[in-house]
């Protein structure tokens, strides 16, 4: 039995598609799939990008209730097949959910007629762990996360430790947020929606694209592939700055992706290359790029941001861009950054815009999130 | 696990969240302008517990609630799908309950781990494994563990949900508090066991087998029916039975109001807390007073 926490099986549902060698394949290719959403609730006359799933024939006929169970537990499934599990392996698998919208989106439509509809009939944040444990018959523990962009990230450090200390043996982490009205007009009410493609840490950057998107991993002591993915590390911190915007010198960044590295038991230098958080927002990718100019003092390994790929995904963003940026190693290559064109010289990072050949390594992973949460991972696939 | 300090606030529900802003300002000079009920709520019962405790920085906040923020994204979605608007910013801020957690972090000016637990009616129970995790993982040497949860039921959603008499209840909003941490010296207490069961007749067999120092109290959770309760009470020989729901009022995560109101009420004494789900998940609690 070995002391390492492996990603033994893997799914994502993203606009790029749902089955994850194809996504990957895109990604190598800079292939995207973004939509224009018209924002006519506020009568508004324009529209922003949204990274959504691709439509299916099926959905159209699907009250949205069962499209967000359909997407979510299809998704599951294939992870758990993925992984190999029998299925007492799968009766015992505690669950781990993470989600910044959680079930909004299946109350939305109901709004267009009603009012008090989520007081008055949501069945509190734990409902849809719980109904994924129904769904795959399991008799364990669920979790669910909710702390805003952070949400899926905090389910794979407290479930790899938890299994690392021995009170599980291995675990399901969901990373779930589908179209919210909520969600995309409220971003845009903080002006954080880029009018333009999301271009991180480009001098000419306007914000971020959310996208929507479930994923789901498999955590185990037993790997399915000599070069899978296992967890070494992570770390959550508060930055007590601001609700919404972390402190731009990256302090508190800095100091969780420290911890995060110690708790890993690496040097700064064993770090072969970084996926940021690189939402493409002013703040957030000044203060990570502070931070990472302070952990590596200035001479940060290859960097790479997914979400021109697939869009913010938000709470979900943690498991999706994990399994993509893990997958994408594991088939040869660093993502490139897509949009970056021209330095800004205020952060100076530059991340790489071609993706760049690599089979193994050790990285970090940030994530970051309103309310101050701050996240930090460091994986590795060495022998 | 050892308990440092607890708190205990309960409160029938309020439309005017002034009482809660004044309660708050006899702990903290940190304004509260734009905050909704649950950030206040949650801070309430966090500023009486962290109250003259000498917080660390390295601090984490445990957070478990049931439904977290329930009225600003009420407020926001009938913004936009009502009046046709964006919604106001600090409305769609506060739609994320981890505001509450960040407010108390802020307060206190604590950087360590903080996030929001839910996990349908065992959120505080599933709060404090991932605590001892973290305990035992070296993550975390002290942190403030809360279950905090504003009224939210009519008296047909709470029938339905619960097949009791709503009116057999008094619904309150709670937010309880524990300071735990790694150290023993100046515990007041400590939560010895967390355990997690598939059934009842599993849940019985391990209690049977417990020897515990002195009888404990007996304290069960809304979905303890009455001949549940009964089976346990045989399975677990005890001195009394504390009936924390009928005392203090329900709230949805209310197990955190039952460990502080035994806190409260009992010395050099042992609570068995049991809780279960809506899937037959039942949850043991052994708490010790010294």
């Amino acid at each position: 039995m070995s002391d390492r926490i492996y990603i033994r099986g893997q799914a994502v549902s993203c606009a790029l598609g749902d089955d994850t060698e194809r996504v990957v394949a895109s990604m190598k290719a800079g292939r995207v799939q973004v939509a224009d959403v018209p924002l006519t609730l506020t009568d508004s006359n324009y529209s922003r990008q949204y990274f959504l799933l691709p439509p299916i024939e099926s959905d159209r006929s699907q009250s949205r209730e069962a499209y967000y169970y359909d997407v979510l537990f299809s998704t599951i499934a294939k992870a758990i097949a993925d992984a190999g599990l029998k299925p007492h392996e799968i009766s015992e698998l505690p669950v781990f959910f993470g989600s910044t919208s959680n079930d909004i989106p299946i109350y939305e439509d109901t709004y267009k007629t009603f009012r008090h509809v989520l007081s008055q009939t949501s069945s509190g944040y734990g409902n849809i762990a719980n109904e994924i444990a129904i769904r795959f018959d399991i008799k364990a523990a669920c979790y669910t996360f909710t702390t805003a962009c952070t949400s899926s990230a905090n389910g794979i450090i407290f479930a790899a430790d938890m299994i690392a200390q021995g009170f599980i043996k291995r675990a399901l982490v969901v990373g779930y947020d589908l179209f919210s009205n909520l969600g995309f007009y409220g971003f845009e009410s903080l002006k954080l929606i880029s009018p333009s493609p999301c271009k991180p840490f480009d001098k000419s950057r306007e914000g971020i694209v959310i996208g929507e998107g479930c994923g789901a991993l498999i955590l185990d002591r037993k790997n399915s592939a000599p070069n899978d993915f296992y967890y070494l590390g992570g770390a959550n911190i508060c930055d007590t700055y601001s609700v919404t915007t972390h402190n731009p010198a990256g302090d508190q960044i800095a100091a969780t992706i420290r911890e995060a590295m110690a708790r890993a038991g690496v040097e700064p230098r064993q770090i072969d290359a970084v996926k940021a958080h690189a939402t493409g927002s002013y703040h957030n990718d000044l203060t990570e790029g502070n931070a990472l100019n302070l952990v590596f003092k200035n001479r940060v390994p290859p960097l790479t941001g997914l979400k021109p790929f697939i869009g913010h995904t938000v709470g979900a963003c943690g498991v999706i861009e994990s399994i993509l940026f893990s997958e994408a190693v594991k088939s040869g290559f660093l993502p490139a950054t897509l949009g970056f064109e021209e330095i800004d010289d205020e952060i100076n990072i530059e991340p790489i815009t071609r993706p760049v050949s690599i089979q193994t390594g050790t990285f970090l992973m940030n994530y970051f999130g309103f309310g101050g949460n701050c996240v930090s991972l460091v994986v590795s696939n060495k022998g | 696990m050892y308990i440092h300090n607890y708190s205990i606030f309960v409160n029938p529900p309020v439309d005017d969240i002034k009482i809660y802003k004044q309660e708050i300002s006899r702990y903290t000079d940190v304004k509260f302008r734009r905050a909704n009920k649950f950030v206040l709520l949650s801070m309430v019962g966090a500023s009486r517990c962290a109250h003259r405790q000498n917080i660390r920085t390295n601090t984490a906040v445990y957070l478990t609630t049931e439904n977290g923020n329930l009225g600003d994204t009420e407020t926001v979605l009938d913004q936009i799908f009502h009046k046709h608007e964006f919604p106001m910013p600090y409305n769609f801020i506060n739609t994320m309950s981890n505001t509450a957690s960040f407010y108390v972090a802020q307060s206190f000016d604590i950087l360590g781990r903080n996030l929001i637990v839910s996990s349908k009616q065992l959120s505080f129970e599933r709060g404090l494994e991932l605590l001892r995790s973290d305990l035992a993982a070296g993550a975390v040497e002290e942190a403030l563990i809360g279950g905090v949860d504003e009224v939210c039921f009519s008296k047909s959603q709470f029938e339905a949900k619960f097949n009791r008499p709503h009116d057999d209840f008094q619904m309150v909003e709670g937010s309880c508090w524990l300071l735990i941490k790694a150290q023993k010296r100046g515990a007041l207490g400590k939560i010895s066991e967390i355990q997690s069961f598939g059934s009842l007749a599993q849940t019985e067999n391990w209690l049977k087998c417990q020897k515990l120092k002195r009888q404990p109290i007996l304290s069960c959770g809304m979905l303890i029916d009455l001949g549940q309760k009964e089976s346990l009470g045989q399975a677990v020989p005890h001195e009394a039975e504390f009936d924390y729901i009928g005392e203090y009022g329900y709230f949805d995560s209310a197990t955190a109001c039952g460990v502080s109101g035994f806190l409260d009420r009992y010395d050099k004494a042992c609570l068995v807390h049991i809780n279960k789900d809506f899937r037959g998940q039942f949850v043991v609690l052994v708490v010790e007073k010294y």
